[in-house]
């Protein structure tokens, strides 16, 4: 008791709490920038981190990491384009409540509110139960992240809203790009044409700005032509989502933040894969499953859910094992090594005050994080009123500014513009996006560990159908690919 | 019309000499008389890459006047950036850092650009390749470890990086040194990947830095039983090192702040001894300890050799 | 303008291109499954495969519901359209622009062309973004983050 006394007393501390605040801050604009990652912002704050003593640092770093995760949905609303590659399914619903119906302001509202519910949840799953959701996740080996890999393509159905064959055609796409470059399972080099710059893959980052924002805004270089964005002066009134909203959104944040947890626990996967899955289980669940993609509101929350309950669950193995789940945690746990906390099993027995400030930290981060969204959402939505003849060149500009930021390289901007004029064409053509963005994302996984699986079992398939973790997400994904066929049937 | 283009022109030129002239003093001596860039061939947040804005912020500090930028350059791999590096003007405001990779690559075909092309200042870190295996693991030592693989050749399964990847390039040395025979399973992305795996007992072992499996080896569950380096590790100091039991083997990956090839002697020794005195002070190596990390104060000349001796030595295990 | 059937065929003629590309640079590969699991070739000839089943798929399909498809437009070559298309010219352009005289110029050069493209012909507001939004990413990205972005091929 006296522990988390100490740990709130260190959390009061009024440099420590600017830190937390200011760290927030500078997430949700790095999250909200597409190229800039937030691993780039911890990186870069990293020294001042350091220079800091005693928690200060730490908050900072934690306040990063959940802000970068919900600022990337403030331009998948607002602009189709998702800052993080966790946002991108927020995209689905969040754009067409913003632009189609009219309410930015509802959708960021939502996506504050679903973002701050799954962090708060995760946060309170790693007080309560890390030990045992740590246990959980070291019985995952390559054929069980296999799995996982193949239940998160499934979703590829459920995200191509124009036309399933060809979605199904994108993801494969999506999948053998994955491939390209240096083979990691065995050494070989695969379909580089012989460059270089093909040797370290397929830069995904650019191909993300340029398929989801340069085509966006090439589309709406249309629309205004065609006179049919009108210009919309929308106003809100209320910041905070309604009841409806609220009532019928609760469980669907509590599934995602459920399913973000347990995805952010594994180390190796992250929030892309967590927001995809809560879209994904949110649409085969939900009444209203025709409506996702219009503009649903459990489209929004759901994956905002999801991607932010990964913060609390990516600290589970940090914590408790020592193992980092991602690049982000992985830089954290250096910040909190230096600072004297050797994460990892001795870490809760040995320096509690710290942990419990840890914790406290993770759930006053998301807590500020909402209350700087709900307090920034009147100024969005001032944004989207700007007109197309400013807003359109800024943008344009600025993807070239958010690729170049990424890797601080021109053919990387190349190929931004190339997948933007490419991915014009193919929306046009009823093609998804997402769906080839789910198999880049995904591919590598899935590819690595069926590979790897069939390496430790010495080249016996049979390995993926004993062992029941795996088992459960095979049979998941292809209840979840032939669900909706049977439910046609039916009607 | 016509005005506001010319107009716009203008401007657009006055921006352009501008913009890309930076903050130059030219009257200050060097290092202080202009950014240095630094390439820094990984995305940010990597392991190479924290160590890499460590030492460049411990530099910066002792050069007086000197500001040193990093730039991220991930692409292909990391070889663009060390390409980059390897053209870039030789006048010490383009310095980078190279990893081990730079002397394994030649000789597996993916790339051209050699450790001949650089001139070291200091390597920071030079990780060497520890053997960790399972606590329940029947083997205590090296010779036991050694002993039950000949008896049970192919099934101990080795976890690694990657195939190709330095850490399986140990692991295969290990194969031809003593005469055995692993299974290697492949861990794309990283050693956290395989910390995780050991920790599930999903592999038997592993030779690799052990840095990332710190905190599972203070706690028990993994045992380390000997490390490929000259000296004992300071976090292990009862663990052997190769060289001791015999076999005097050393892989470490490590990585170097380079500048290219034909930049004044000068200008290289200003950063030499200024490495000198970083990575030989308390406040350098504590940065590294708290991490982990085993901080090394390889300079100049040693810096050189040791990227010629490891370019030797994989020209030869790799060319057969 | 287009219909969509025709456009699903063309689609149909590349996913049997694509897939053939893939299936054949991928046999360049060891594909058996050993003891050291599938070769490198393995999973790139699956997709290659799974590509033109489903390319062959969407054949089939667009001929069962021809009907449809042949009403269902693309819009492709209307006076909007053409405008989308002016406007990816210019971004081509604009990578060119960049070497020549660096990024910074060329950004203050690009954003009046964007907005005079976009029917706006007030001189003073291009003048004041073409600035403003330059001078915001240098402030930012070049002094704060230390972006180094592209200058001029002149200067180098």
């Amino acid at each position: 008791m006296a522990d988390i006394i100490t740990a709130l007393g260190m959390i009061a501390d009024p440099f420590n709490f600017v830190c937390l605040i200011f760290g927030v801050g500078v997430g949700i604009m790095f999250g909200a920038m597409p190229g800039l990652s937030v691993n780039m912002g911890l990186a870069l704050l990293l020294p001042l981190a350091f220079a800091f003593k005693g928690m200060a640092g730490i908050l900072m770093l934690l306040g990063i990491y959940c802000g970068a995760i919900y600022g990337g949905s403030i331009s998948a609303i607002l602009l189709k384009t998702p800052g993080t590659p966790a946002s991108v399914a927020t995209t689905l619903d969040g754009y067409p409540m913003a632009v189609e119906l009219r309410q930015p302001g509802r959708a960021l509202g939502l996506s504050t509110t679903a973002s701050a519910f799954g962090g708060v949840f995760s946060t309170v799953c790693l007080i309560i139960c890390a030990p045992l959701l740590a246990k959980i996740s070291l019985q995952f080996s390559k054929p069980e992240y296999f799995a996982l890999a193949v239940f998160g393509l499934s979703i590829i159905t459920s995200v191509s809203s124009g036309n399933v064959i060809k979605g199904i055609m994108g993801g494969i796409i999506g999948l053998f790009l994955a491939t390209v470059g240096i083979d990691a399972m065995s050494g070989a080099i695969r379909f580089t044409l012989n460059t270089t710059y093909l040797l370290g893959g397929v830069s995904f980052i650019p191909i993300l700005i340029g398929v989801f924002a340069l085509s966006q805004t090439l589309q709406s270089v249309e629309d205004c032509w065609r006179k049919t964005q009108l210009q919309q002066h929308v106003s809100i009134d209320n910041v905070l989502p309604s009841l409806t909203d609220l009532k019928c959104c609760f469980v669907t944040m509590l599934r995602s933040s459920a399913i973000g947890t347990f995805i952010g626990c594994i180390p190796g996967t992250g929030g892309d894969i967590a927001s995809f899955v809560s879209y994904d289980q949110a649409k085969r669940w939900s009444k209203h499953s025709d409506n996702f993609g219009h503009g649903e509101p459990e489209g929004v929350a759901a994956p905002e859910a999801g991607n932010n309950a990964v913060s609390g669950g990516a600290f589970i193995p940090v914590l408790t094992l020592g193992i980092p789940g991602d690049g982000a945690t992985a830089i954290m746990m250096g910040a909190l090594m230096v600072q004297g906390l050797q994460p990892g099993p001795l870490l809760f027995i040995d320096k509690a005050p710290d942990v419990y400030a840890i914790f406290i930290g993770l759930l006053m981060a998301n807590i500020i994080m909402a209350c700087m969204g709900y307090s920034l959402i009147r100024l969005f939505v001032k944004l989207t009123n700007v007109p197309n003849t400013i807003l359109l060149p800024i943008i344009m500009l600025m993807t070239f500014v958010g690729t170049y930021s990424y890797g601080n390289s021109m053919t990387d901007v190349y190929i931004m513009v190339a997948s933007g004029i490419l991915g014009y064409f193919l929306n046009k053509l009823k093609f998804s996006m997402s769906a080839v963005i789910i198999g880049i994302i995904l591919g590598g996984m899935a590819e690595q560990n069926f590979v790897g699986s069939l390496i430790m079992s010495d080249g016996n398939p049979a390995i993926f159908f004993t062992r029941p973790i795996c088992l459960f997400f095979l049979a998941a994904a292809v209840i979840s690919l032939v669900a909706p066929f049977v439910m046609k049937k039916k009607r | 019309m016509k005005k506001l283009i010319t107009l716009l022109m203008l401007t657009a030129m006055l921006l352009g000499v501008a913009g890309c002239g930076g903050s130059t003093e030219k009257k200050a001596a060097y290092p202080a008389d202009g950014d240095i860039t630094v390439i820094i061939p990984k995305a940010p947040g990597g392991g190479t890459d924290t160590s890499a804005r460590g030492l460049i912020s411990f530099l910066q500090k002792e050069l007086k006047g000197s500001k040193f930028v990093p730039v991220n350059k991930p692409d292909g791999g990391g070889i663009t950036g060390m390409v980059e590096l390897s053209k870039a003007k030789p006048d010490g405001h383009t310095l980078g850092m190279v990893t081990v990779e730079l002397a394994m690559f030649p000789h597996q075909g993916k790339a051209t650009v050699t450790n001949r092309e650089f001139v070291s200042v200091c390597a920071p870190i030079a990780a060497p390749a520890a053997l960790i295996v399972t606590k329940e693991a029947p083997y205590n030592t090296l010779d036991e470890f050694v002993k039950y693989a000949k008896e049970n050749s192919g099934k101990i399964s080795m976890g690694n990086s990657g195939t190709g990847a330095i850490w399986h390039i140990a692991a295969l040395n290990f194969e031809k040194e003593f005469d055995v025979k692993f299974k290697h399973v492949p861990y794309p992305k990283g050693s956290a990947d395989i910390a995780a795996a050991l920790a599930g007992k999903h592999i038997e072992a592993t030779l690799a830095d052990p840095s990332v499996f710190k905190s599972q080896i203070d706690a028990g569950t993994l045992k380390i039983l000997a490390v490929m380096a000259d000296t004992r590790s300071e976090f292990y100091p009862k663990v052997p090192t190769f060289k001791e039991l015999g076999h005097p083997m050393a892989i470490r990956a490590w990585a170097a702040l380079v500048a290219p090839k034909g930049t004044p002697k000068e200008k290289l020794d200003v950063l030499r001894k200024a490495a000198e005195k970083v990575c030989n002070s308390k406040e350098f190596k504590d940065y590294f300890k708290k991490q982990g990390i085993d901080p090394t104060a390889i300079i100049g000349d040693a810096c050189d050799k040791m990227m010629a001796d490891d370019d030797a030595m994989y020209a030869k295990f790799l060319k057969k | 303008m287009v219909s969509m059937k025709l456009c699903n065929f063309v689609v149909f003629l590349m996913g049997v291109v694509i897939g053939g590309a893939i299936m054949g640079a991928s046999a360049g590969f060891p594909m058996e499954i050993t003891e050291q699991g599938p070769g490198p070739g393995f999973w790139p000839f699956l997709l290659g495969l799974a590509l033109t089943v489903a390319a062959l798929v969407l054949a089939v399909y667009t001929l069962c519901h021809r009907k449809e498809l042949t009403v269902e437009k693309v819009i492709l070559g209307t006076a909007a359209n053409r405008q989308v298309y002016v406007m990816m010219a210019l971004l081509v352009l604009f990578c060119g622009l960049i070497h020549l005289i660096g990024f910074y110029a060329a950004a203050v050069v690009l954003i009046p062309c964007i907005m005079h493209r976009l029917e706006c012909r007030d001189k003073k507001l291009m003048l004041f973004t073409a600035v403003g939004v330059t001078l915001f990413i240098y402030l930012v990205f070049g002094q704060l983050l230390h972006t180094s972005l592209p200058s001029s091929v002149f200067l180098e």
